[in-house]
């Protein structure tokens, strides 16, 4: 027998016997350098008062069933902290030793405290990667804004219209569907940034995107063709006619800016070309509306227009 | 019956953990595994994603079978963080499970196993020897193909556990062979005659 507790002796993890009333009756060299306590200080001596954590109501029922059921319990590092000292992490493994008429109960306590260390420094590694992914993401979702939107009003720039325009007018010739480009101009603009500065030239066409963005419906499309000038492109839409709707609610809101105590009127001018009557290709119904534009915008200022 | 057995695991949980648990055992089924079509999925309430956190133990001798406390990998993350007080799981590692959590786990499924498969034991007047539960993480058709072919029925108890608020649904299935499922039945039927005499 004796060699069985040598062999328990050497054994890297804390070994405890314990009696029906809970009484030490073996403890390894291991438990003896973590505890500093000997096995003579603790023989015969009660595993509650030995170690005081194990002092709880559930450890006494856990141990209570083992002793009658015979088999085995185990409590983890993460739900029961410092169980022998507060610096190292036990798992416990408690089995019932049958021997004859006695009953005796095994405790293994294990050390986990690498796999702690371990795991919580990958989590640290895992969370930083996510946060720096995170950050990548945000940057290519602004890269990706600044390649197809504009800086300025936020609205789709000229890449990102002729990606969007080529595919509608795609489905527009498969469907058979009439399809509305607008060319939008703002009156005046060169008077605004001459006057006023550029500054508050660049808040007009803010106010203006927000204008046009305000006068379409969802899957309308809003972009700045350059300077002062933007187009619409109303994709699906019933009849020549249908873009009037979008048209008036554009003349309809003028908006005065107020600058210093100067109030600045913005109006815009408005060209409209159709597919499949003004053209086929893009740059042809851009072309269109464009003429159609200055063509009102012309009439506008000579006092034709109502 | 389970609903003693488990109300028993609760209470030494919540001592543990100290948080109040309540666990159920709202319905019970007994599959047939010849006649009665059985998915892993369809065990718990809720709609999973098709990966389960299986906590199992074998009995063996007297009574053969095999209990598994089962729950989707997503629900047991949120029971992991409440029995170990991490408030907050980063969403990046939320299904990515550590040794701490299995071992987490394995008392969990030692707790309420052992209660369950206890009960069995005491109604069949028998003493059951297990081990510890081995948990592993399976998508629900894997864990099928593991289970043994000799076993002939399932016992099937649906698990509710309250934690402060938080409902976790789970399941525990009961393998059994033939002759421990005939043994049980038995048992039932002379508790009924006994009940009605």
């Amino acid at each position: 027998m004796n060699k069985f507790y040598k062999a328990l002796g050497v054994l890297n993890e804390g070994i405890v016997i314990i009696d029906k009333q809970l009484k030490v009756c073996y403890w390894n060299n291991y438990m003896e350098t973590i505890t500093n306590l000997t096995f003579d200080q603790v023989n015969n001596k009660s595993i509650l008062s030995v170690l005081p954590k194990l002092n709880t109501n559930y450890f006494k029922k856990t141990v209570n069933d083992l002793f009658e059921s015979g088999n085995k319990a185990f409590f983890s590092a993460a739900m029961h902290k410092d169980l022998l000292n507060e610096s190292i992490d036990y798992n416990l493994n408690l089995s019932v030793i049958d021997e004859g008429e006695s009953k005796y109960l095994l405790l293994e306590f294990i050390d986990v405290s690498c796999q702690f260390m371990q795991i919580n420094k990958l989590k640290s590694y895992i969370t930083e990667l996510h946060k720096l992914n995170t950050k990548l993401k945000e940057k290519e979702k602004i890269i990706e804004k600044l390649a197809y939107y504009d800086s300025l009003t936020g609205v789709a720039n000229r890449t990102l219209f002729y990606e969007l325009a080529k595919k509608m007018l795609h489905n527009a010739k498969r469907n058979n569907h009439l399809m509305c480009l607008m060319f939008l101009d703002v009156d005046n603009f060169k008077c605004i940034n001459d006057q006023y500065g550029h500054e508050i030239g660049d808040r007009a066409l803010i106010k203006v995107a927000e204008i046009l963005n305000n006068a379409v419906r969802k899957n309308d499309i809003v972009a700045r063709y350059g300077g002062d000038e933007f187009l619409i492109l109303l994709p699906k839409i019933q009849s020549y006619d249908d873009f009037k709707v979008i048209e008036s609610r554009i003349s309809e809101s003028k908006d005065i800016l107020s600058i210093d105590g100067n109030e600045i009127e913005i109006s815009i001018s408005v060209g409209k070309s159709f597919y499949p009557k003004d053209g086929d290709t893009i740059d042809k119904l851009i072309t269109k509306a464009d003429k159609d534009m200055y063509r009102n915008k012309r009439k506008k200022f000579a006092g034709l227009l109502h | 019956m389970f609903n003693v057995s488990v109300g028993r695991a609760s209470s030494l949980l919540s001592e543990i953990i100290d948080r109040r648990i309540i666990l159920n055992v709202p319905d019970v089924k007994l599959l047939d595994i010849k006649t009665d079509e059985f998915h892993l999925e369809e065990c718990l309430p809720e709609k999973s994603d098709g990966i389960f956190m299986i906590s199992s133990i074998c009995f063996e001798h007297e009574l053969q079978g095999k209990a598994s406390l089962i729950f989707s990998a997503k629900k047991i993350r949120k029971f992991i963080d409440l029995c170990i007080k991490n408030d907050e799981t980063e969403e990046c590692y939320e299904l990515d499970f550590s040794d701490i959590d299995f071992d987490v786990v394995k008392e969990m499924g030692n707790i309420v196993l052992n209660s369950v498969v206890g009960e069995v034991g005491n109604l069949l007047n028998l003493k059951l020897n297990y081990t510890l539960p081995q948990v592993q993480i399976y998508n629900g058709a894997d864990f099928y193909e593991e289970v043994d072919s000799h076993y002939s029925h399932i016992l099937i108890l649906n698990i509710t556990f309250l934690i402060e608020g938080t409902r976790i649904e789970g399941a525990i299935l009961v393998h059994l062979t033939l002759n421990s499922f005939n043994d049980i039945i038995e048992k039932i039927k002379k508790i009924k005659d006994e009940l009605y005499e």
